[in-house]
């Protein structure tokens, strides 16, 4: 994934003109720094994504105008099942993880709009990968979906203390799924 | 509180010691057997000795259907005809029945319905008697175990003659509880017919064996003591008893069905099949031998016969009173018959009361005084037993007395507060008068204490007598009083007291040495009985011990498998539902794509169904680990009212008629909620097993003050069960229908809900004939709660 820009590839990203781009870069309300020597101007993915969020320009053409969408579960006939239904919908681009291990990873990388989380890992608990996403201020926007087969109220109440913005119930109605998640990113 | 009801228990003891004594013939009778030719020769001119008995028999050959009429005229005849057994079995039955049937008159008002209970003997007699003849092993031969069943209820009997009153309301308790008529007998009386029967048995010198059935019958076969000496007629007795309670012969007072049936057909080395055989048997044979026992109707031949009996009884009673003032005036003649009559007082196993009579028939006739009283005191009671005798010889008072306690302040006996004197003399006085009881439950209980050396055993009673003499004392109308302690292990464990002017204490002084000389073997002669009667009492509370420790083993194995289900249960939601989403998920799918209405609708109820099976397992888990109950005071009548609203909007629209009748009963300690839902689960069942014209269902509630509980009773007359979906009927997803049906969960959580409360439920049902369940819930302790009888201070018989 391209992870900085030219203010060339911003200004067609954005839509505007180069010397809007320029101008802005120059005011320090678009982040991002020279490159040494040549004193180009050069982007950061982050900064360019704060600067359209900032000035509300559709990130369509930075994201291929879909949310991102992360389901982490260990049993990989559940997780094909998500990602069916989630690209049969057309709006979120999906990736996958079987581990909470993976699950960091990812996150990082990816950097996902929802996370869909089994409860019960191999590796480790929802609610601790739930807490740890939390910590981290970069991952402020991220949302958060767990599942699981068990359901107790207490349990459920904890997840939702931990930081989880959803509980889902094993089975579930894939309609009422789409719909929430779509909800939680306003897409 | 325990101090009470060991003397209520003690009183009761007491008038069982009364009840009769079961005549020469029938003990004689018991002791042969048909193998024994010459023993059953004895039997039979011992029957032939007495023409009431005979007429007895020779009535019942007749009676009997055997085509012989008019021609059996002796008791050889009757044997010969009838076998030696059945002869044997009808003078028992003649015998133990007339020994009660003076009292049974005082009882005919009571609630206990003798009739429909001497039903439930025989018929218990010939089921034991059909199984042993099926197992055909030596240890159980059929005659034996007919008589076993025929007394096995023994205690209930004494219980009905000795208590009628206590008993009757036994008895109407039972039946509003539907439980074990034991666990109430305990719970009213204080003791039960198992114990009774046992004192009975011991009184009557029957045969080991028939107290051991008498004593244990009812036990788990695991649980019974290892000292019984026929363990295998005594399980088989419990079998036959719960058979016939299954087949609802004759009336026993009896709801509870907890036993184990294969573990008994074990233990009497019997298959199932075998037993099933001698059930086809049973009320075939259960007709002619209630004719053999004279235990049918009567009609006006028999009650001549009973003249007759009465008329002999009569006759006996008169020449007893003539051999008891012979023995007085022996007693009153000489020293020596005294002791000599004291001695013969003393078989083996007389219980405590009856060695402390001798001792003051002695004291009386030694003394030549009119009155003496006599007092055990076993060590570690906080009460004496004491009576008073007359100058004839008659016992005419028994009483239970209270020791006093100690004043805590200043550490004293009551009485003596006016010798206040110097520390030296107290301390003189301390050590004669008074000592504390060496017995930690004991207390601040104060006991005489013995003669200190250099005393003789007679001394003049003083302070430490005043709560005997006080007790006492119209009836000792003498102003100087003196009595001898009887000691043993250094304690004082009785006493002789009686007045005398100063004119008589001089001259009687020369008795006075006798008595002295003969207090050592008093003495002995108590101890020897107050230890047997500990011993004994131990023995009973092992029983009863063991009987409640039956309970909780059933408990923990339930609570065991609950357990169980639970973690199944999360395991199971764990596993299941992934691959429930699945399907779900995949079949929603499917429905999406598909454009052929009827495909589209099955993958919708492939989706259906799984979300179904999930909920329950969720279902499941809840009932394996339910919220805790939140217990407060609750009014009956508002939780019948909400179960009664929600199943009739769960249910079909139309308004059944559902009769409810409240009776007075206190607020309740539940979780209003859980307890509603239970009863809704109830009247649901009610309700799906009823017809929707036809059907009634009923709800009452009553309260029983001894258990301090409230049974909500719900009774319908549907469909019914039959016995083996009775005993299941709270397993979850048990369901008797094979098809149809709708998941079982129901009374498995009416149950969970009802315990968590800390209270029961009971189901009793009858294949066409409906259903009656009777929920017990805890009342509240503070709320118009009904005292038990509260037992005097001095208890006179």
């Amino acid at each position: 994934m391209k992870t900085v820009f030219t203010t060339g590839e911003a200004a067609d990203i954005c839509k505007v003109s180069q010397q809007t781009i320029i101008r802005c870069f120059d005011s320090g309300r678009l982040k991002g720094f020279r490159v040494p020597g040549s004193r180009f101007r050069r982007i950061p993915r982050e900064a360019l994504v704060a600067f359209m969020r900032d000035n509300n320009i559709p990130p369509d053409a930075l994201e291929s105008g879909k949310s991102k969408v992360l389901v982490v579960d260990d049993d990989p006939e559940i997780v094909e099942l998500f990602v069916d239904v989630l690209e049969r919908d057309g709006r979120f681009e999906v990736k996958t993880a079987a581990t909470g291990y993976d699950a960091g990873v990812l996150t990082q990388e990816f950097l996902p709009d929802l996370v869909i989380l089994d409860y019960m890992l191999p590796d480790i608990n929802g609610n601790v990968v739930c807490q740890t996403i939390r910590k981290n201020p970069n991952f402020e926007h991220m949302k958060i979906v767990i599942v699981s087969g068990v359901v107790n109220q207490d349990e459920i109440n904890d997840l939702l203390k931990s930081g989880a913005d959803e509980f889902v119930k094993k089975p579930f109605n894939i309609e009422k799924l789409i719909e929430r998640v779509g909800q939680l990113l306003s897409v | 509180m325990s101090d009470l009801r060991e003397k209520r228990v003690d009183l009761i003891l007491q008038q069982l010691e009364e009840l009769p004594t079961l005549p020469a013939v029938a003990m004689r009778v018991l002791e042969a057997t048909s193998d024994d030719v010459s023993s059953a020769r004895q039997v039979v001119e011992l029957i032939s000795s007495d023409p009431a008995l005979t007429a007895r028999i020779l009535q019942l050959v007749h009676r009997s259907d055997l085509g012989v009429r008019g021609e059996v005229n002796s008791i050889e005849r009757a044997v010969v005809l009838l076998g030696f057994d059945a002869v044997r079995s009808a003078v028992l039955a003649i015998s133990v029945f007339e020994s009660f049937s003076e009292r049974s008159a005082q009882a005919a008002a009571g609630r206990f319905d003798r009739d429909e209970f001497w039903k439930h003997c025989v018929a218990v007699a010939c089921c034991a008697e059909l199984l042993a003849e099926a197992a055909s092993v030596s240890e159980i031969a059929p005659s034996e175990a007919f008589v076993c069943g025929l007394l096995h209820d023994l205690g209930k009997v004494a219980l009905d003659a000795a208590l009628p009153k206590s008993f009757s309301r036994v008895v109407e308790a039972a039946d509003l509880l539907r439980g074990n008529i034991a666990d109430v007998e305990r719970s009213v009386i204080g003791l039960d017919h198992m114990v009774v029967g046992k004192r009975m048995a011991e009184k009557w010198q029957l045969p080991a064996v028939i107290r051991d059935v008498v004593w244990l019958h009812g036990q788990h076969p695991q649980a019974l003591p290892a000292t019984v000496t026929n363990p295998r007629m005594v399980n088989l007795v419990t079998l036959a008893d719960l058979i016939v309670r299954e087949q609802h012969l004759g009336y026993s007072g009896n709801y509870a069905f907890t036993l184990p049936r294969q573990a008994l057909l074990d233990a009497v080395g019997l298959t199932q099949p075998q037993a099933e055989d001698a059930v086809k048997k049973l009320v075939d044979r259960i007709e002619p031998r209630a004719r053999s026992l004279g235990l049918g109707k009567t009609s006006t031949n028999d009650l001549y016969q009973q003249a007759l009996a009465q008329a002999n009884k009569e006759l006996g009673r008169v020449s007893g009173q003539l051999a008891s003032k012979n023995r007085r005036l022996q007693v009153r003649a000489q020293f020596f018959d005294a002791l000599s009559r004291f001695q013969s007082e003393l078989r083996p196993d007389v219980p405590s009361q009856v060695v402390l009579q001798a001792v003051a028939q002695t004291a009386v006739g030694v003394l030549g005084v009119s009155c003496v009283a006599a007092f055990s005191l076993p060590p570690g009671q906080t009460f004496a037993e004491a009576l008073l005798c007359d100058g004839d010889g008659q016992i005419f008072e028994n009483s239970l007395i209270d020791l006093p306690r100690k004043s805590v302040a200043t550490g004293q006996l009551p009485g003596a507060g006016g010798h206040e004197g110097a520390p030296d003399d107290r301390d003189a006085r301390e050590g004669q008068s008074c000592q504390l009881s060496d017995s930690p439950d004991a207390g601040q209980v104060v006991r005489p204490s013995r003669p200190r050396a250099g005393e003789g055993p007679v001394m003049t009673a003083g302070d430490e007598l005043e709560w005997f003499i006080s007790m006492v004392s119209p009836r000792l109308p003498h102003d100087k009083r003196f009595w001898v302690c009887l000691e043993a292990d250094g304690l004082c464990i009785g006493g002789v007291v009686w007045g005398a002017t100063s004119g008589e204490a001089q001259r009687l002084a020369p008795q006075v040495q006798e008595v002295a000389t003969i207090a050592s073997g008093w003495a002995l002669a108590l101890r020897t009985a107050q230890i047997r009667e500990e011993a004994r009492a131990l023995s009973e509370q092992l029983a009863e011990a063991n009987r409640q420790l039956q309970n909780a083993q059933n408990e923990i194995l339930r609570s065991r498998t609950m357990i169980t289900v639970g973690e199944m249960a999360a395991g199971a939601a764990h596993e299941m539902n992934n691959p429930l989403a699945v399907i779900s998920g995949r079949s929603q799918l499917l429905a999406q794509q598909i454009t052929d209405p009827k495909h589209k609708a099955s993958a919708h109820l492939i989706s259906e169904q799984a979300h179904r099976l999930s909920a329950i397992i969720t279902e499941l888990m809840d009932f394996a680990k339910p919220e805790p109950a939140n217990v407060l005071p609750a009014d009956v009548a508002d939780v019948v009212e909400r179960a009664l609203h929600e199943a009739k909007s769960d249910n079909d629209p139309a308004d059944r008629g559902i009769e409810v009748t409240m009776g007075d009963v206190p607020l309740v300690l539940i979780d209003a909620a859980q307890v509603s839902a239970a009863v809704t689960e109830v009247l649901e069942n009610a309700i799906h097993a009823t017809d929707p014209v036809t059907g009634q269902i009923a709800i009452h509630a009553g309260y029983d003050p001894y258990s301090s509980r409230v049974a909500v009773t719900v009774t319908d007359n549907g469909c019914g069960m039959d016995e083996n979906t009775v005993k299941r009927a709270f397993d979850p997803f048990f369901s008797a229908k094979p098809a149809g049906r709708r998941r079982g969960l129901g009374l498995a959580k009416a149950l969970r809900w009802i315990e968590a409360s800390g209270g029961s439920i009971r189901l009793e049902s009858q294949p066409g004939q409906g259903t009656r369940t009777i929920l017990l819930l805890p009342a509240a302790r503070n709320s118009n709660e009904v005292q038990p009888p509260v037992q005097p201070r001095k208890a006179v018989m």
